[in-house]
């Protein structure tokens, strides 16, 4: 999996995990304050850009 | 010499599937959108708007792993995320209900059609009351826009209210007496209203906009 595709992959995991959180606060399950869901989405973008770092396994393992 | 060493290597066949979830995605809120406005049923944006977010996400995970094209996934997803976040942090921090349609609405029940709760996300909100015949007793009517204008009028003679209305910013017209301003709060209460048969409890939230309430 190259570099895009693992970032492609994290982000669309991020997007779950986000959009249950939305789902779950819009039907009243549970009440997210500004103050916890900022930072909450800070961290997940750090993620999604540590996510883009490193190298492409392809390039570094080329195929016999 | 053999044609297999000059056959081309196909590349493997992919599904645009960002394409085809951006395009189902533009779909399913424009219909969502065009019941609301028409009044054929009330969507639950917020819920709608997450679930969409969920599926943009399974897509784009399943197209990665797949190495199949993610179109504008990522970008939707974004905007997703930014609007659902920026919805939710109005919504707490100012109190405003973000529930009801949009556009312009226009209620005009009888006591068989009163209901307990009105709601609108943008737009104005006219609620007339003149055909209701009020029960003895206690009724409790709960309206609220989160940005526009909240019309309350036709209230019965022969009926005592007690009215609580607050806005974020905007202007509160209770019965002519007027007031506007940021983070207001209004009661008026008619001076028989402990002892009248017919009582009728309203409450009114209005985010950025104006409340009028009106005999």
């Amino acid at each position: 999996m190259n570099r895009q595709q693992r970032r492609a992959l994290v982000a669309g995991l991020l997007f779950i995990a986000l959009g249950v959180v939305f789902l779950l606060e819009a039907l009243e399950v549970f009440e997210i304050r500004p103050t916890t869901l900022w930072p909450l989405l800070l961290v997940a973008l750090g993620l999604g850009v540590l996510a883009g770092t490193g190298t492409d396994d392809q390039d570094n393992n080329p195929a016999p | 010499m053999s044609n297999e060493l000059f056959n081309p290597i196909e590349p493997k066949p992919t599904l645009p599937v960002g394409q085809i979830v951006t395009g189902a995605v533009l779909i399913v809120v424009g219909v969502g959108w065009l019941l609301s406005a028409l009044d054929v049923a009330t969507i639950p944006w917020r819920a709608l708007l997450a679930g969409v977010l969920i599926v943009v996400g399974i897509a784009l995970a399943t197209a990665a792993s797949q190495g199949a094209t993610t179109g504008g996934l990522f970008s939707t997803g974004i905007i997703l995320v930014v609007i659902l976040a920026v919805l939710s942090t109005v919504t707490a921090a100012f109190s405003i209900p973000l529930r009801g349609g949009v556009g312009d609405r226009d209620y005009n029940p009888t006591i068989a059609t009163l209901e307990t709760e009105y709601h609108l996300i943008a737009g104005q909100l006219d609620l007339s009351l003149d055909e209701v015949d009020f029960p003895e007793g206690e009724t409790r009517i709960e309206a609220g826009v989160t940005f526009g204008k909240l019309v309350i009028d036709g209230i019965p003679d022969d009926v005592s209210v007690r009215i609580e209305a607050s806005t974020t910013a905007g202007q509160i017209n209770l019965f002519g007496s007027s007031q506007d301003g940021i983070s207001l709060e209004e009661t008026t209460v008619d001076p028989d209203f402990g002892q009248a048969n017919k009582r009728l409890v309203v409450d009114l939230v209005v985010g950025f906009g104006q409340i009028e309430v009106r005999r």
